[in-house]
């Protein structure tokens, strides 16, 4: 019986320090550094690390980072040195990005990182998501109609031109499914990008006191990104 | 071409201005050394005695020169004397019997502002066997009238007095290829003579450095550029025979440059359709290199590349391109070779057979600057980038 006792308390105690591994949430701790970079770059550099995120900015901290060389190294953030640095909790890397930055506040959705400006949001966001079952091939495509209902042109007949710039996995070829029954669009996004690993939601919003979508669309690995601009926003 | 950079200009004083009036130790008449000036040794950070082996009658000159003319000092004789003793002595003999005498001495220095030079203002005074205050010269420059903050200027030759002044002017121009520094240097000192004038050259970028040694006060000197983008930094040393100290001095000064590279326009490489992705109908790939400000492919990885498109014009109402729709874009980076893709596609379910074409002007950005402008023209088979 004691023998039994203690096997059972060791298997519990090796399932318990096991748990924390299980869950999934442990990063490569150079995101811990990272959180001080601005929004655009921290969510770029959690897709090196194959961290799930989303990101709703506004338009002029959007554009800052443009022009600009890349703040990180990319030989920094090879798979290969990823995989050997030390992992912490992705709750750390949570709040070393909110005690950095005062006017965007990360939290942690479905272990989504999901970033938003405090205090002015888009309420889109927090809207139920105005479709059913989607099943599309390709991230921009699948995108176009979650934000459909912003501009008639997103889901009409017709062609859409397009153009990208650099080499980069922009996921047109990926297959994905999302059903919006019972979801809100912010949770929809975030079960696309659960689907895309290294590719975050972007959503880019007006300045000011009432901010408005300006664009949508992707950031990818790379630094990449993949935007769809709304007409007249 | 070119690339003419700024230029630069060293003011470099040689061992500080100085200017000396004679002054005489006078003993019994007859031959003797005598302190005929003095320079500032930087070694030893004091005032150094220039000695001269003269002669002299008794009585001193009986014609001292006017105020404003003061005797020059005599630079040393090449010859005759016998050499100065070694060391000299620290105090010139005393004289066996003592005389009056009269002499022009500095009394003061005065700041001459358009020559940027402290001037010795003269007077006839006369003593017994010891010469008056301020003669020999103090041991610190004078500093009656601080200097205006205006760079100096070379000084013109004055008489009555010796100095040494030296100024440096160099220039770095820069080919995208090469860098080329000129150094030029010019020895305003007067009253001593100089000569075998010998220039050590350094040139330097941020990781790689040269140098060179010419005769004369100036040369050239060249470097590859290869890739040092950054600071680069020209100086010389010269040093020539000053006959007031009987010995070589120095004398250096240089510029700074940033030299850098920078995205200015772009070259394509390839230009071509490729498996169209997803729901696209068709996938043009053009691939850009990135070219400086020489015309040069600027392999450089990691350039942010990024894209402004102006609205689409000419989808009018029956084309299979919507109307108002915008160009979806995407930005990157370029590769380790300076290079980037970029794709030009038009996506989209159930494509109509025909399609009015749409156009809009595209203009790229690479780290910031703008290097191309071109209009797309989009149509149902295929896409025109001019």
């Amino acid at each position: 019986v004691r023998v039994l006792v203690f096997s059972i308390l060791f298997i519990g105690l090796a399932i318990g320090m096991a748990a924390p591994a299980q869950t999934g949430n442990a990063v490569p701790a150079s995101l811990l550094a990272a959180a001080g970079a601005d929004p655009t770059s921290f969510v770029h550099l959690l897709a090196e690390a194959g961290v799930p995120a989303g990101l709703e900015i506004r338009k002029t901290d959007f554009q800052r980072r443009f022009g600009l060389s890349k703040p990180w190294d990319p030989a920094d953030w090879t798979q290969e040195k990823l995989a050997r640095q030390a992992k912490v909790p992705i709750e750390r890397v949570v709040s070393a990005f909110n005690e950095r930055h005062a006017e965007y506040r990360a939290t942690l959705i479905d272990m989504v990182v999901v970033i938003r400006p405090v205090p002015q949001r888009v309420t889109y966001l927090d809207g139920p998501a105005p479709f059913g079952r989607l099943r599309v091939v390709g991230l921009m495509t699948i995108a176009e109609r979650v934000f459909a209902s912003l501009d008639p042109t997103l889901d009409g007949p017709g062609g859409r031109p397009g153009s990208s710039l650099g080499q980069a996995d922009r996921g047109w070829n990926l297959e994905l499914s999302v059903t919006g029954v019972g979801l809100n669009i912010l949770e929809a996004l975030n079960e696309i990008v659960r689907q895309a690993p290294g590719h975050q939601w972007l959503v880019v919003t007006t300045d000011g006191d009432r901010p408005r979508i300006e664009r949508f669309g992707f950031l990818h690995r790379n630094g990449a990104t993949s935007e769809h601009p709304i007409p007249g926003a | 071409m070119g690339g003419r950079l700024s230029k630069l200009l060293a003011f470099v004083a040689v061992a500080g201005m100085v200017a000396i009036g004679t002054a005489r130790w006078v003993a019994a008449a007859g031959c003797d050394w005598v302190v005929v000036g003095s320079y500032w040794n930087e070694d030893s950070q004091s005032w150094e005695a220039v000695w001269d082996y003269q002669c002299w009658e008794d009585p001193p000159p009986p014609d001292p020169p006017p105020p404003d003319d003061p005797p020059p000092p005599e630079d040393p004789p090449p010859a005759d004397p016998p050499p100065p003793p070694d060391p000299p002595p620290a105090e010139p003999p005393p004289p066996d019997n003592p005389p009056q005498v009269c002499d022009w001495v500095i009394a003061d220095y005065v700041w001459n502002p358009e020559s940027y030079t402290y001037d010795p203002a003269w007077e006839y005074q006369c003593w017994e066997d010891t010469p008056p205050a301020g003669d020999p010269p103090p041991s610190d420059p004078p500093p009656p009238n601080p200097p205006p903050s205006e760079p100096p200027q070379p000084p013109p030759p004055q008489s009555g007095a010796f100095g040494m002044s030296f100024s440096v002017y160099s220039d770095i121009a820069w080919d995208g290829e090469t860098v080329y520094a000129y150094v030029s240097g010019y020895d305003g000192s007067w009253g001593c003579s100089h000569n075998d004038y010998w220039t050590d050259l350094f040139l330097a970028g941020p990781s790689h450095s040269s140098s060179t040694r010419v005769q004369g006060t100036g040369g050239g000197i060249t470097l590859p550029f290869s890739g040092d983008d950054g600071t680069w930094t020209v100086w010389s040393s010269t040093s020539f025979f000053c006959s007031c100290v009987q010995n070589f001095i120095g004398a250096g000064g240089g510029g700074q440059q940033t030299l850098e590279r920078r995205p200015t326009s772009l070259s394509e490489v390839f230009r071509g359709y490729v498996p169209p992705l997803g729901d696209q109908w068709y996938n043009l790939l053009v691939r850009r290199q990135v070219l400086d400000q020489f015309g040069s492919p600027l392999r450089r990885s990691n350039m942010g590349v990024a894209e402004v498109y102006s609205p689409v014009t000419g989808a009018a109402t029956g084309s299979c391109i919507r109307a108002g729709v915008v160009v979806e874009t995407g930005v990157g980076a370029s590769d380790s070779d300076g290079q980037f893709p970029d794709n030009y596609w038009l996506s989209g379910a159930n494509p109509p057979a025909a399609c009015t074409p749409a156009s809009a002007t595209q203009n790229i950005f690479v780290s910031g600057q703008p290097v191309g402008t071109y209009t797309v023209t989009w149509s149902r088979n295929g896409v025109s980038v001019q």
